[in-house]
């Protein structure tokens, strides 16, 4: 086994430290110190991996604070792939420090299976309904833990949801389908937002697309961006061997990061000889929302919607797929829509999946940085394609008081074909 | 002794964050370790946020004989002859305002540490644009650029730095702050002490403000992307080109090695001896479409393969990937060593030919980029130390019986410490003389230029 110094060397050396990654850190843009863009991480890594002049577990801010966002790869010439880097550096680490206890529930138990997370999240509705969770801020009790703690009013509101079995009850046949997909409905929908799920489905119908929403687990993206690359393996091959007795042309999710994931498997399961070709297959088969619209060509008969909007790339649609027109596509081909382009859409909001909750002054200085971008349009909707993103968005907006919802793209397209004249 | 000199170093340290704020100056390895120079890890990172500030280190600094090393961005801290000692970095990105903008006479004042890509931004919203175009501009700042004297393709059209910049504020290694030129074209009384700023590399002084000229922004741009079996065909092109009425803002070329992706960027391919001529136009609307015609029926008549017209985002691709090409070649691989010749503008062809038979002959891949109407060739290779240093004695060789010379840029640490990277000239003990002069106790970037100007 070559030692992660060997392995990255090359890597590492791609880096010429030119610097031109440098406003393309959305951390670097907000604190302007070097050992928190691209350019100083990788710095620092070559520094402990190549130079032995530091210790890999002096760096654990600085491979921590990384959004890994890839904003950085888009103005790198050599494409020094610091996301990837930073991802690995953190399985080093984890596998040095060990894993602490949530994490190991999370990733090893909670997330594999999607009953015992439905479970968990009603813990938390418990908590929403019985008031125990504003007690929990009244008293302070928030704050004692931290980052998390601040971020804690981040959590929106948990619906009554019954998880899973309610989205599967979503499911309506439909006249001579022309596709049929299946529906990745990943790990916030079903729990969180139950209505993202609802207009994925509708949308998705409306487009001669028959579904069905097997059951899937969670993508393994959370557990590969914490280090625990073993769980986001095991997530993989499970939901690879689930695909693949289904009969589908496509596996389609509206969340950017689930379906950047899921393409990724090919890396992920590049060396196990029993499942590379497998998880190619599968990869194959992964739609964006809005690649997969576009791709089978969007249905038109909408509705008017009156609404200014503006779209925020996911940082995994646009800089991980290089998704960007399709859904700038589909949002001007909303009847009524006016779109405007917001400076730096493709300029991550800080929300990186759980960051906020481990970074959270970092993440709220990228988050101001965004708001102010979104302020500047005059837009009164704000779209975008991805949980998190829509959750730091929100949060964002409720903090700025901005005359602004928020939405997932299935949303907005869902109302638009609510709207169309003869709609069911 | 020893122990004397640490605590006035000591000392120093102290200082450092009573003149800056605590908050300014960076210490510890986290923080200084990404600044690491020609293999020196400085002791701590300083980031003034005035003049007077840097005033202050700078004095402070020739007390405890302490090595500043000036930093914008970082962008050319791998480039010329190393460092002979790095204490402490003075990055200068604190100092990044717009200091004002006369729109009516076209010109700007702006702090140092002011990034070319964020000027630009800020310059568009008011219809101008700052000409100088380095390959690192979204992120090089004014202050580096000047230092650097670093210019881009659009230098056949708008001139260098030299052209480019009024006057400029600087802080002398002794402390003093002088301020030389201005806001007005012509500024200067006795020796043009600006100019002397323009390629100092940070040796003469920490320069902390500047006047730029500006331009209005053109109507239109275009770029004509011509692709030539024989690079003889593109070098003749550029010569009638050159001899034409055309007035062309860049003139660029790259062989079939370092335009791999600019041809698939434009969706086109380059096979072995192949290579691709840009020239890009700017103006009005009817001098842009005249430029395109008259460009590519030139290339069509030297037997161009293929002749692409772009504008908007797709030349804007494919001019990045052009922009792209240095620091591409560069992150190859570790032993890759990039090199300038400058020779007549009329030798360029000839300059091409002599690096691909050298190529040939050592039996190593050279890509070579151009500016073509400026007379610059850069190479790119990659190979072991012993035959980096031969190979580029010959280059060198070679650019010299063409009345040019060829120095090395960026190339391996170990090349750049012990080969000649600077070409020969007799100036260069004047040179020395003007360091001392200007900087008795060596304490500005020591070593950085002509074999160490000490």
């Amino acid at each position: 086994m070559p030692t992660m110094a060997e392995e990255l060397e090359q890597t590492l050396q791609l880096c010429n430290k030119c610097g031109l990654c440098l406003p393309g850190c959305p951390v670097y843009r907000v604190t302007g110190i070097e050992w928190t863009s691209a350019r100083g991480r990788v710095a620092l890594l070559r520094s402990a991996l190549l130079d032995k002049r530091l210790g890999l577990d002096a760096l654990n801010d600085p491979i921590f604070n990384c959004l890994t966002c890839n904003g950085c790869m888009e103005h790198c010439p050599p494409g020094v792939p610091t996301g990837e880097l930073i991802f690995r550096a953190r399985q080093e680490l984890l596998r040095q420090k060990g894993q602490p206890w949530l994490q190991r529930l999370l990733f090893k138990k909670l997330l594999p299976d999607s009953n015992l997370l439905y479970k968990a999240s009603r813990l938390l509705r418990l908590a929403d309904v019985t008031g125990l969770r504003t007690l929990a801020r009244k008293t302070g009790l928030t704050r004692l833990i931290g980052d998390a703690g601040k971020a804690e009013a981040m959590v929106p509101r948990v619906p009554a949801s019954e998880g899973m079995d309610a989205v599967k009850r979503m499911v309506k046949k439909i006249d001579k389908p022309k596709h049929r997909a299946a529906y990745f409905v990943g790990c916030y929908a079903p729990n969180f937002a139950p209505e993202t799920a609802a207009a994925t489905i509708h949308v998705l119908n409306k487009n001669q697309t028959e579904v069905t929403v097997p059951d899937f687990v969670c993508c393994g993206l959370p557990a590969a961006g914490y280090g625990d690359i073993v769980s986001a393996r095991d997530m993989a091959r499970k939901n690879i061997e689930i695909a693949s007795k289904l009969k589908i042309d496509a596996i389609v999710t509206p969340c950017a990061s689930c379906s950047s994931f899921l393409k990724d498997y090919v890396k992920l399961l590049a060396d196990d000889p029993e499942w590379a070709e497998k998880a190619r297959e599968f990869a194959d088969k992964i739609r964006d929302i809005s690649e997969y619209l576009v791709q089978i060509g969007l249905n038109t008969e909408m509705g008017e919607l009156k609404r200014k909007v503006t779209f925020h790339d996911p940082c995994h649609l646009s800089h991980y797929q290089k998704i960007k027109d399709q859904p700038r596509t589909i949002l001007k081909s909303i009847p009524g829509v006016e779109f405007v382009e917001m400076a730096e859409s493709d300029m991550c909001c800080g929300a990186a999946g759980s960051y906020a909750f481990k970074n959270y002054d970092l993440s709220q200085k990228v988050l101001e940085r965004k708001m102010g971008n979104v302020a500047r349009t005059g837009a009164d909707t704000l779209v975008s394609s991805c949980p998190a993103c829509i959750m730091q968005l929100s949060c964002g907006v409720s903090q700025q008081k901005l005359p602004v919802s928020v939405l997932e793209i299935v949303e907005l397209l869902d109302e638009a074909y609510r709207n169309a004249r003869g709609n069911d | 002794m020893d122990n004397t000199v640490s605590q006035e170093k000591q000392a120093f340290y102290q200082k450092l964050g009573e003149i800056a704020g605590a908050g300014n100056v960076l210490t510890g390895e986290k923080a200084t370790a990404p600044y690491n120079v020609d293999g020196i890890t400085p002791r701590a990172i300083a980031c003034p946020t005035s003049t007077e500030q840097v005033t202050d280190i700078i004095k402070e600094a020739n007390k405890a004989r302490i090595a500043l090393v000036p930093w914008g961005s970082g962008s050319k801290q791998q480039i010329g002859p190393c460092l002979e000692a790095a204490d402490i970095i003075l990055c200068l990105k604190n100092m990044n305002q717009i200091v004002e903008l006369d729109a009516s006479n076209y010109t700007v004042q702006v702090q140092a540490g002011l990034v070319n890509g964020e000027l630009q931004k800020q310059l568009a919203e008011k219809s101008l644009f700052f000409p100088l175009d380095p390959f690192y501009m979204e992120s090089s700042t004014t202050g580096g650029e000047i230092a650097a004297n670093t210019s881009g393709p659009r230098r056949i059209m708008y001139g260098t730095v030299r052209d480019l910049v009024l006057g400029v504020t600087a802080v002398t290694p002794t402390g003093d702050i002088i301020h030389t030129g201005g806001k007005t074209m012509k500024n200067v009384a006795g020796i043009d002490l600006c100019r002397m700023y323009i390629g100092s590399w940070g040796t003469l002084g920490i320069i902390t403000e500047a006047v730029l000229r500006l331009f209005p922004l053109s109507e239109a741009s275009k770029g004509i992307y011509a692709t030539f079996a024989s690079a003889e065909d593109a070098f003749r092109t550029v010569g009638q080109l050159l001899n034409s009425p055309l007035t062309p803002s860049a003139i660029e070329l790259a062989d079939w090695i370092a335009g791999r992706k600019i041809a698939e960027a434009i969706g086109s391919s380059l096979n072995e001896g192949e290579v691709l001529l840009i020239v890009n136009s700017e103006g009005t609307n009817d001098g842009v479409e005249r430029h395109g015609k008259d460009i590519t029926s030139l290339a069509g008549a030297n037997r161009a393969k293929s002749t692409f017209a772009l504008a908007d985002e797709k030349a804007s691709r494919a001019w990045n990937a052009y922009r792209g090409v240095h620091e591409a070649m560069l992150g190859a691989s570790p032993s890759a060593l990039q090199g300038k010749a400058s020779v007549p503008i009329s030798k360029l062809g000839d300059m091409y030919k002599e690096a691909k038979k050298i190529g040939a002959s050592q039996g190593v891949e050279i890509g070579v980029t151009a500016h073509c109407g400026s007379g610059i060739l850069y190479t790119y290779l990659a190979e072991e130390h012993e035959r980096l240093v031969r190979i580029t004695d010959e280059l060198k060789r070679a650019a010299a019986s063409l009345n040019g010379f060829f120095l090395i840029e960026s190339a391996p640490l170990s090349v750049r410490k012990g080969a000649d990277i600077l070409p020969p000239r007799n100036d260069y003990p004047l040179m020395r003389r003007l360091k001392t002069e200007f900087d008795p106790n060596n304490i500005l970037n020591p070593g950085r230029l002509v074999g160490g100007l000490h």
